[in-house]
């Protein structure tokens, strides 16, 4: 299946997430109008959201997500851990 | 560090994404940190490098109309770029000339720009995370990335832009506005020309002075291999549907 959500983040940037899903994520697919540095990182986190299953635990998948950024030293401005989780939770809700 | 400064010039899209490519390059092998002004011919669309085309872009109205699109190396939004109507800037030089918080960063070069629309008597200020208001509106959009010890950033000043003919080739999400509590997009964003009556020349001369003052700097030119790897980047990545369309 085919989804996507978007959110403009409380003083930040906008987010939109796309998967494609069965029981697992298939493919994520981050975009908007936002920054990261290095923009590589993106593809890190979309690397880590693949495959998860779809009855993940929120919490400690911002948890995950938290580490790699932090690890990496990524820098993520206009959009946060919490909110590509929270959006793309959206966008298999819908 | 002495700047090289490269006058108002004017290019293709791709062309001008590729010269801050090919700068950014010289200046991660030691050469001189660069400021460089310029148009776009024609006008032209870019996004940032997490966008969608599809998402953010009419690409079929802007090839009815002649509008160049391209893909930046670096975040943020899509920009329209009149050729008439705007003047655009790239300060590209080694990350330790810059301070490390990149909203700093930000604020710093966008001073630049604030001191320039000064010099024309317009008062703006630098609103995190990248912009540049005047009494709420967006005169100036900036954008940044860090690649190999290298900052560029790059950004726009509309001088007298077309604001319909901008968000006809934009297709805006009613998300990204909705805590702006402003009816129309067209009524975010203002122009030079809007403040004060002067020619794009005195725009130009004015934020010249805004970005060289208190700086070491001579006027300069393209190197030859920065031409030539330019070409290359036009060629390899700046004009393919692969990079274009890659999100």
């Amino acid at each position: 299946m085919h989804s996507q959500a978007m959110e403009k983040v409380s003083g930040g940037k906008l987010l939109v997430v796309k998967v494609d899903f069965t029981d697992k994520m298939e493919k994520v697919d981050i975009t908007g109008d936002f920054f990261a540095h290095p923009e590589e990182s993106i593809k890190e986190i979309e690397k880590k959201l693949t495959g998860i299953k779809l009855d993940f635990d929120e919490t400690k998948l911002i948890k995950d997500l938290q580490i790699i950024i932090d690890k990496n030293n990524y820098e993520l401005i206009g959009i946060d851990a919490e909110a590509i989780v929270r959006v793309m939770k959206k966008a298999i809700n819908q | 560090m002495k700047w090289r400064i490269l006058p108002l010039h004017m290019e293709h899209a791709f062309m001008n994404m590729a010269i801050d490519e090919a700068v950014s390059e010289a200046v991660a092998a030691g050469e001189q940190p660069t400021i460089r002004f310029y148009r776009w011919l024609p006008s032209a669309v870019s996004i940032g490098y997490f966008q969608s085309m599809d998402d953010v872009v009419q690409a079929d109205k802007c090839k009815k109309l002649g509008i160049s699109i391209v893909r930046r190396r670096t975040g943020g939004g899509a920009v329209y770029h009149s050729h008439d109507g705007e003047i655009t800037y790239s300060v590209i030089g080694p990350v330790n000339m810059f301070p490390k918080n990149i909203i700093e960063s930000y604020k710093e070069i966008c001073g630049w720009t604030i001191k320039g629309l000064k010099n024309l008597g317009i008062e703006s200020e630098f609103v995190p995370i990248n912009d540049i208001l005047i009494n709420g509106k967006k005169i100036s959009g900036n954008a940044q990335t860090r690649r190999n010890n290298v900052l560029l950033q790059h950004g726009t000043i509309l001088y007298d832009v077309d604001v319909g003919r901008m968000f006809s080739v934009l297709k805006v999400p009613d998300e990204k506005i909705r805590d702006k509590i402003i009816k129309s997009v067209e009524e975010r964003v203002t122009r030079v020309i809007d403040y004060k009556k002067v020619t794009r020349e005195q725009t130009y001369d004015a934020l010249l002075k805004g970005f060289t003052e208190g700086k070491d700097y001579s006027f300069g030119e393209l190197t030859e291999k920065e031409t030539k790897r330019a070409r290359e980047f036009v060629e390899k990545r700046y004009s393919t549907k692969e990079w274009n369309f890659m999100k």
